[in-house]
């Protein structure tokens, strides 16, 4: 019994301190945001003047009181500061954006971010590496170019979203060295951060196609379609081969943004050897790619029994030509189901 | 000794080396929850979801809201549907054979025109009706569909065959979401490189109580009324807790059928949503992990711990009852259905540990509480039971689950904070003291109840009667 005693005692305390706990976070909380409020306050009219500084030969700097200065040696005024300033800086471009950096700059802002670069823990450091991309500090090209093939998969998003944040097309030579997989997520970033940028005759896109990395190929694909980077038609091509579905599929999209005469013949002569996903790919990128002669041929597709194809390849046909639909329609099944009700969507969708 | 007293003391016995099974589970998924809540909230901290919002590349979701005679407040709540920032997207609303004018009423709003659309059927389903599309260019995104009642899971069905998206994301129409809701649920389809995400949760959070303007969350309130309160309590700690405790070990076996993501693919491959079951989300997510384990294919059942859905929870007892009915009918339907993975090692983790748990310690919980405390009424009727013992016992369980509980709120404090006021506190842990004498002894009546209505083969789904959310707008003065 003695057992039970000492357990609901022991449960009965946990209860009691976590409750205390409780109370306790909640009133630092409630004072941390009053002293936050004040102290945002302070960070925003610092921010706010930097921003509206007209900037002269003569005045560099941007005026600091003394108070403000003073607060800087306080950790918390310091990591508000530090957060205002960022976040003012990802919605503001132009003379007020270089101004904040100038700002950051001028309060040796960086001096902390890179102490924290050195930090174990990997939150912290990711976070360093983004704020000193924000902030624009190429300075510290090489502590961040090492973590772009960091293990934690945190850090190493961030330091390659900074490198090409601060060197654009450049940047991206961490592909030539990432043995690590390019999630989809991160490659919309990457996209997001070159798509800033005016486009770049940038060089490197070769290697990439020919990387051991999959999702290296699979991100050079996506690079060449939204850069039309024609020179590599071929090799796209040739990627129609590859072992791996993925990244045929991107090879597919990638045709239908850099297509030639050609490339209606080439995807439908792979058209038997893909997979039900590439095929439809296929049968979509022939809505761009595709012409009039390939109309029998998509006919002949018809004849499978996957209706979300049949329905992709009345589309296709309707859209290369809607005269083309009279030659679905002559077909002797056209008047069953399930190709009577695509006919009936499609011809409604023409209109 | 006695036959009597073996039998006795057989008995405690084992209902005590149950409860301490039971009370180490929670121990370890309480502080098993804690690391992935914790690496969430470092990683969400720096995350900009913007860019998935506006991104040609982000993956295609089609939302499916069932909707059955939601005529009172459909246009508002597709409105808020409509509403969500999001690119590559599609709202389909099945009207699942309304009784009253909720369709008329949506062919009004939405200027809303039958059109030739072919109907999918990779999913067997009742008959379509119709589908209807928006002349208005605005309404693009927009899907009407009439369908012959057939329940939820048909209605579901239907949207999977409408949609033409990659992703569904299925939600129960008066649901109210989050600005960031889609964008925080369709990110872990894009983040893993080695194993496929097959499907994504979120928390799902009681609206009762909180100030919701056209269609959207304005102010976050604890509800006032008892049972509500008592059910944000069980969220907090079923989802805070026990689901990212299970997502942490990926072997989450549920995804609520309020608010979940799918990957389509896999959804058609195992056959869309089981209408024989009235548990038709949980069924759905077993049945697509028994599909990826049967292929042997690596793949992940994702869960995130942000408040991303706001939901009316019932204020009744009779609908509470229905509810929790519902529920355990359909955690043993589920279970039934795919007894082969009890303890089987083929399963893996799914069959060694989620299945059994969820055997034991779900579906047999209630009943074994239900027993445990008649056998002791029986036995204090004849002068066997050792009382000391008895009130022991209930003290440890009791003291054990107020603990959990207030562990719970600790949790929501540390994390998401959302009822920061110290009278919201309070009352939630006036709730936790309370819920182990009247909440939860109803919460087992019901399912003892849910048990033998399915014995007795009574499956219906139990009328949901809503009182709905919007706050009334005061007028202006």
């Amino acid at each position: 019994m003695i057992f039970f005693e000492v357990a609901i005692l022991f449960f009965i305390c946990v209860t009691f301190l976590m409750i205390l706990w409780m109370f306790i976070n909640l009133t630092i909380k409630k004072v941390r945001d009053g002293r936050y409020k004040k102290l945002k306050n302070m960070a925003d009219i610092l921010i706010r003047n930097a921003i509206f500084l007209e900037q002269t030969e003569e005045i560099k700097l941007i005026p600091i009181t003394a108070r403000t200065a003073k607060m800087l040696s306080n950790d918390n005024f310091r990591s508000i500061l530090t957060q205002e300033l960022l976040s003012a800086k990802k919605n503001i471009s132009g003379t007020a954006a270089v101004n904040l950096e100038n700002l950051y700059n001028q309060l040796n802002l960086d001096k902390y971010a890179v102490k924290r670069l050195r930090s174990r823990r990997w939150h912290i450091k990711a976070k360093a590496i983004q704020e000193l991309g924000i902030m624009g500090q190429k300075t510290h090209l090489n502590k961040i170019y090492r973590s772009t093939n960091n293990k934690n998969d945190l850090v190493r998003m961030e330091a390659q979203t900074t490198i090409v944040k601060l060197y654009g097309f450049e940047g991206l030579r961490f592909l030539d060295v990432v043995s690590y997989q390019i999630s989809e997520w991160q490659q919309i970033k990457l996209l997001q951060e070159l798509s800033r940028l005016a486009p770049d005759n940038f060089s490197g896109i070769e290697k990439w196609l020919n990387s051991t990395n999959m999702s290296v190929i699979v991100f050079a694909l996506k690079l060449v379609r939204n850069y039309h980077r024609f020179e590599l038609y071929d090799r796209i091509t040739e990627l129609l081969n590859h072992p791996n579905e993925v990244i045929r599929l991107e090879a597919i999209y990638t045709l239908e943004k850099i297509y030639t005469n050609e490339t209606s013949k080439v995807l439908i002569d792979k058209y038997p050897l893909e997979t039900l996903k590439n095929q439809k790919a296929i049968v979509k990128a022939l809505q761009d790619v595709g012409y009039d002669d390939d109309i029998p041929v998509l006919i002949q597709f018809l004849g499978q029994d996957e209706n979300e194809l049949k329905r992709l390849i009345v589309r296709t046909i309707a859209n290369i030509n809607p005269e083309g639909l009279t030659e679905v329609e002559n077909l002797p099944q056209s008047n069953q189901y399930p190709l009577d009700q695509i006919i009936k969507q499609i011809k409604g969708e023409l209109i | 000794m006695t036959w009597q007293s073996i039998l006795v003391d057989m008995l405690t016995y084992v209902f005590l080396a149950y409860s301490i099974v039971l009370l180490s589970l929670y121990v370890f998924i309480g502080l098993y929850s804690i690391g992935e809540i914790k690496k969430y909230l470092f990683k969400n901290s720096f995350t900009d979801y913007r860019a998935l919002a506006s991104a040609t590349q982000a993956p295609g979701i089609s939302i499916l809201a069932p909707a059955y005679n939601e005529g009172a407040n459909v246009i508002e709540n597709v409105r808020s549907l409509l509403s969500i920032h999001y690119n590559n997207l599609e709202v389909i609303i099945i009207n699942d054979g309304s009784k009253d004018d909720s369709l008329e009423k949506l062919i009004a709003a939405y200027d809303l025109y039958k059109s030739d659309f072919f109907v999918n059927e990779q999913v067997a389903t009742k008959p379509v009706r119709g589908v209807y599309k928006s002349r208005a260019r605005k309404y693009r995104k927009l899907i009407v569909v009439d369908k012959v009642n057939g329940g939820k899971a048909d209605a579901l069905n239907v949207g999977i065959n409408i949609s033409q998206k990659d992703y569904i994301v299925c939600i129960d129409v008066d649901c109210i979401l989050e600005q960031d809701a889609l964008l925080k649920l369709a990110k872990p389809f894009l983040e893993n490189t080695d194993k496929r995400v097959i499907a994504t949760g979120g928390v799902i959070r009681i609206a009762n109580g909180c100030t919701i303007e056209d269609g959207m969350l304005v102010k976050i309130n604890l509800p006032n009324s008892f049972l509500p309160r008592m059910q944000t309590l069980e969220y907090i700690r079923a989802f805070l807790l026990g689901r990212m405790a299970w997502s942490r070990l990926n072997g989450l076996l549920l995804i609520s059928g309020a608010f979940g993501a799918f990957d389509k693919e896999i959804a058609v491959k195992c056959g869309g949503y089981d209408h024989n079951t009235v548990g038709e989300d949980m069924e759905l997510v077993v049945r697509m992990r028994r599909y990826m384990e049967e292929l042997k294919q690596p793949y992940i059942v994702s869960f995130i711990p942000d408040p991303l859905c706001w939901t009316e929870a019932p204020a009744s007892f009779k609908i509470l009852g229905r509810q929790r009915n519902r529920w355990a009918r359909g955690t043993i339907e589920t279970l039934r259905m795919h007894k082969v993975m009890f303890f089987n090692p083929k399963y893996r983790l799914l069959g060694m540990l989620s299945y059994p748990y969820w055997f034991f310690f779900e579906y047999l919980a209630p009943i074994i509480e239900f027993v445990g405390m008649s056998c002791f009424i029986i036995l204090a009727l004849f002068g066997l039971t050792n009382w000391y013992f008895f009130f022991c016992l209930l003290a440890l369980v009791f003291s054990f689950g107020i603990m959990y509980s207030i562990f719970a709120i600790l949790m929501e404090v540390l994390t998401y904070n959302q009822y920061n006021r110290y009278r919201d506190i309070l009352k939630l842990i006036g709730t936790a003291l309370m819920e182990p004498f009247i909440f939860h002894p109803f919460v087992v009546w019901s399912s003892i109840k849910g048990n033998i209505d399915l014995y007795q083969k009574k499956n219906s789904w139990g009328e949901m009667t809503r009182q709905g959310l919007s706050t009334p707008k005061k007028p202006n003065s």
